[in-house]
């Protein structure tokens, strides 16, 4: 009576399976009887078993703790946040590419302006530098040649006369459009 | 679909957990298995029928628990940690409340032990029908049985763990 299967049966096993089960009708309606809520008093085991199905009813399920309820339900929060995340990356994407096609570089104003004092320092500097050059050539001639003294060999006399820089004004449209192109 | 969900955790959760409390003996190892199965429903909601939540998480649950199980049975040294695990066992029976008010505390524990001395799928209809009331086709659905097979077995179990019951409490007497 007692038996049982090692393996749950197979719900798509054929009707007539179930009934090879000697017993089977017997057992299964016993069940229909205790589950009926008659009274069984006449059948002391069918009663007993009853009084079990309802001792076992009585037993309360627990309350789910709340960490775990939290836990969980957090974790269906979490697959939203990447989309509102690619939301906002694609906002200031879109909002880049709105300001760039809107404010094209030729447009744009000089952040700095330079004054005619500033321009005036640049082409001190510039000269400074050329002329340091030219001397700093002259004198590694002077001190290196005689060291260079070769039989077959005579240096050749190197004229260093590096020209002033000929446009100097050429760079100075690069931060002032409004100069007028250099002769 | 999240307020779907909410519901779902509200209704099932506090099974989920008698379920995997009366397999397992580790009340924490409960917990996990059933926080596992509802984050499991959040990934697998949009393709449930509305209705198949149930089944599908005393399922989930089900096979999370027998395969616990055998894991635990494997690690033999680990299926020996009695006294921790009683202790654990015996501060969850304390706490049930009103479910095992009418049983007594040391019956309380002989009713999960014999529970858990079960056989698959003896334990799960007893847990699921007797103690959970769940309807016979959900209780079908979730142990691959018919209807029929369902009534049968959970009368067999029933009456098996009668039996255990009244050897124990002869055993005391004795």
């Amino acid at each position: 009576m007692n038996k049982w299967p090692e393996q749950p049966r197979n719900a798509a096993a054929p009707p007539g399976a179930a009934f090879e089960d000697k017993g089977f009708e017997a057992d299964l309606a016993a069940e229909n009887r205790i589950e009926s809520g008659k009274d069984l008093s006449h059948d002391p085991e069918l009663s007993a078993d009853q009084s079990l199905r309802t001792s076992l009813g009585q037993i309360d399920a627990p309350r789910l703790p709340d960490e775990l309820r939290e836990a969980v339900i957090d974790h269906s929060r979490g697959p939203d946040r990447p989309w509102a995340w690619l939301a906002m990356a694609a906002a200031v994407v879109l909002s880049v590419i709105v300001v760039t096609v809107l404010d094209p570089l030729g447009q744009r104003a000089p952040s700095v302006e330079i004054t005619d004092q500033d321009w005036a320092q640049l082409t001190l500097a510039i000269e400074t530098l050329n002329a340091q050059g030219q001397q700093i050539a002259r004198t590694t001639q002077r001190q290196v040649s005689p060291h260079l003294v070769m039989p077959e060999f005579k240096m050749p006399s190197l004229q260093m006369q590096l020209d002033p820089l000929p446009y100097p004004d050429s760079f100075r449209r690069w931060f002032q459009p409004g100069v007028p192109q250099p002769r | 679909m999240r307020q779907r969900f909410e519901q779902l955790v509200d209704a099932n959760g506090g099974r989920l957990l008698q379920l995997a409390r009366l397999i397992l003996r580790s009340a924490s190892d409960a917990e996990d298995i059933v926080q596992d199965s509802l984050i499991k429903l959040w990934s697998q909601l949009p393709s449930l029928e509305p209705g198949a939540e149930p089944a599908w998480l005393m399922t989930c649950t089900r096979n999370a628990c027998l395969d616990r199980l055998r894991t635990q049975r494997r690690q033999s040294g680990l299926l020996r940690q009695v006294h921790s695990v009683d202790r654990e066992l015996e501060s969850h029976v304390n706490d049930r409340g009103p479910a095992t008010n009418a049983l007594h505390q040391e019956q309380a524990r002989q009713l999960h032990d014999a529970i858990r001395a079960l056989p698959e799928p003896a334990r799960s209809l007893i847990i699921l029908r007797d103690i959970q009331d769940l309807d016979v086709a959900t209780v079908a659905e979730t142990l691959d049985l018919t209807p029929n097979q369902v009534k049968v077995y959970t009368f067999r179990a029933r009456r098996t763990l009668r039996r255990q019951l009244e050897e124990c409490s002869h055993e005391q007497v004795a």
